[in-house]
């Protein structure tokens, strides 16, 4: 072992810091509005708030609770993911596996059509209005059909297939099964890893995703999670929101109950937060690999 | 894996490929749905683009309404705010790639020195965390940060600092979108960096070592030209992203008093085309927009795949 020098030690601490104020500076964030979300009014006025809460108060999450439409929402947008990513990996996988298959006939021909639409698209105008035209303006399915199949990830799924070895499926033809057999009998379970990390994809999109609420869904009980959050944060005030229950309107301030929509809203990719960390960066990896 | 595939038949007589579509109908039958959300939801709307050369009128349809050539075109060249919102979008795409770009790559240096595993692990888990946030949510922690009486400004006034309106003055605006957007993606952007060092021979590290290299120039000297490859297909892919910007994060951050600086060509199509209903104007924004931006990353793609041998496709 050669001892470290004086030059390596200064380098290593250097490297450690700038890391520690990184790490730091993504986390504050985050601590601040938990912080001002559990904070009595009269401190985050007064800007006493930093990384702890100041006089307990649990009234803004009372009213986030309290208000239907939010709760609403959330449900709403739960049911809308967990449909959606469903619909999203049964057609990936329609479409990844038989691409997979080095003697397709057509293949090239079909690959170009999808390819193509990954560098060329109408625009949001085009788009806009063949969504119109097909009537799905302000239907459940307009959150999921456009965007049911993401070419990206077939790609990464199409790749995974063709990375596995073909003997085994080529001994299940030798006993007459066909290819729906073998995909779902001898292929799907040897890509669980990969079913998860593609779900993972189309679930955080779909649950993050708010451009095509924005643009396709002007009911309010349609309304996804992160639409109705950005008509909270946009509203100067926050009667609109606490309107149910008069009798916080003059309890709590509009920043804390904002913090509290803000953290009620990201429970749930805090709940997945572990799985996705890992499957993620998987599929990241995956993707460069290929790439 | 193109290695792994057999011989490619060179039949091409009838019997074989009707043959084949005997035996893998299946395959073609589950193409079926695939290729009609494609032609759907990607190819259905194409023909929209002529709105562009049109005078749009939603009675009469797109195969109704009059031909008017480039009429649309030539008005919004006069547009003062279009050409706003495209230099924004380009001050904003160049200054994000003149900082947002260097920062991954000297992160993940720093990283790949750390020896303690559970320390790189802890640290990759909170720096990975802004990526899986939404923009909405984080154009809600910005105001909460940012604003005049956020967690920034009441620490400077703390400080006995005067406060600064980030949200509000222009030059300010810009900054808060740089930090935001590298906040959001610079833990997240060290991964493919992360897994080329991961491909490094840990031998030539070893032999360093034993020739008496500091970690410093290992670092300068091992690390950073085995990862070169890697830096030069994300720098010219990022090049080719120049005319192209996101919605999401400029709208959720601009406001009214800071359009000048915040409207981009993307919330320009959206505001004008849709919220204002010029149809034929949006379309004709979006139209030229992807023109041009499909001529820079077939470009981008071509010199990479000149430059390294290796591209998007």
């Amino acid at each position: 072992m050669i001892l470290e020098s004086k030059n390596d030690r200064i380098f290593k601490a250097f490297t450690v810091a700038i890391i520690l104020i990184i790490t730091a500076a993504c986390l504050f964030p985050f601590l601040y509005i938990v912080s001002v979300s559990f904070s009595g009014k009269n401190p985050v006025m007064r800007g006493e708030v930093f990384l702890w809460p100041v006089g307990w108060d649990f009234s803004a999450y009372r009213t986030v609770f309290n208000n239907q439409s939010l709760m609403l929402s959330m449900r709403f947008t739960i049911l809308l993911t967990i449909v959606h990513t469903l619909i999203c990996v049964i057609m990936t996988v329609m479409c990844a596996y038989p691409l997979s298959k080095p003697d397709l006939k057509f293949k090239a021909p079909i690959l170009l059509l999808i390819l193509f639409t990954m560098y060329f698209s109408g625009g949001m105008i085009p788009n806009y209005l063949n969504i119109k035209q097909l009537g799905l303006i302000d239907t459940f399915w307009v959150l999921i059909l456009p965007g049911c199949l993401s070419t990206y990830n077939m790609i990464l799924m199409k790749s995974f297939f063709q990375a596995m070895p073909r003997e085994m499926e080529e001994s299940a033809f030798v006993d007459g099964a066909n290819d729906a057999v073998v995909l779902i009998k001898i292929i799907l379970p040897l890509s669980k890893a990969m079913l998860a990390t593609i779900a993972l994809f189309y679930a955080v999109g779909r649950w993050n995703g708010f451009m095509d609420a924005l643009l396709y869904i002007n009911d309010g009980d349609m309304f996804t999670i992160q639409l109705r959050l950005r008509m909270i944060i946009q509203a100067s005030q926050v009667s609109t929101l606490i309107e149910d229950i008069p009798e916080v309107k003059n309890d709590v301030i509009a920043e804390t109950i904002k913090a509290a929509c803000l953290v009620f809203s990201m429970i749930p990719i805090m709940i997945v937060y572990p799985w996705l960390q890992k499957y993620f960066v998987k599929g990241v990896m995956i993707g460069s690999v290929k790439g | 894996m193109k290695f792994n595939a057999p011989m490619k038949k060179r039949s091409g007589s009838l019997a074989v490929t009707a043959a084949y579509f005997r035996n893998h109908w299946i395959l073609y039958g589950m193409l079926v749905l695939p290729i009609v959300y494609y032609i759907l939801f990607h190819y259905k709307p194409l023909p929209g683009l002529t709105i562009a050369f049109k005078d749009y009128n939603m009675f009469l349809g797109l195969g109704g309404s009059p031909w008017v050539g480039l009429k649309y075109f030539r008005q919004v060249i006069h547009f003062e705010t279009f050409w706003i919102s495209v230099k924004n979008m380009l001050v904003l795409n160049v200054l994000s790639l003149a900082l947002g770009f260097p920062a991954p790559i000297i992160l993940a240096l720093f990283l790949n020195e750390l020896q303690s595993k559970h320390f790189k692990k802890t640290v990759q888990t909170i720096i990975y965390l802004p990526h899986f946030i939404s923009w909405v949510i984080v154009g809600g922690m910005m105001y909460q940060v940012f604003s005049t009486s956020g967690l920034i400004n009441s620490t400077l006034g703390r400080l006995g600092i005067r406060t600064v309106a980030f949200l509000s003055t222009g030059s300010w605006w810009v900054f808060t979108y740089f930090i935001v957007g590298i906040w959001k993606n610079l833990g997240w952007n060290t991964i493919i960096y992360l897994s080329a060092m991961t491909g490094i021979d840990q031998e030539i590290y070893e032999a360093a070592r034993v020739d008496g290299c500091s970690r410093f120039r290992m670092m300068r000297s091992i690390t950073v030209p085995c990862i070169m490859d890697t830096v030069v297909i994300m720098l010219i892919l990022a090049i080719g992203g120049i005319a192209s910007i996101g919605f999401e994060q400029p709208y959720v951050m601009q406001n009214s008093v800071v359009m000048d600086v915040a409207d981009v060509v993307s919330t320009y199509v959206y505001r004008v085309g849709l919220e204002q209903a010029n149809f034929s104007i949006g379309t004709a924004v979006g139209f030229a927009q992807s023109v041009i931006n499909f001529s820079l990353v077939i470009s981008a793609n071509f010199i990479s795949k000149r430059v390294s041998g290796k591209g998007i496709w």
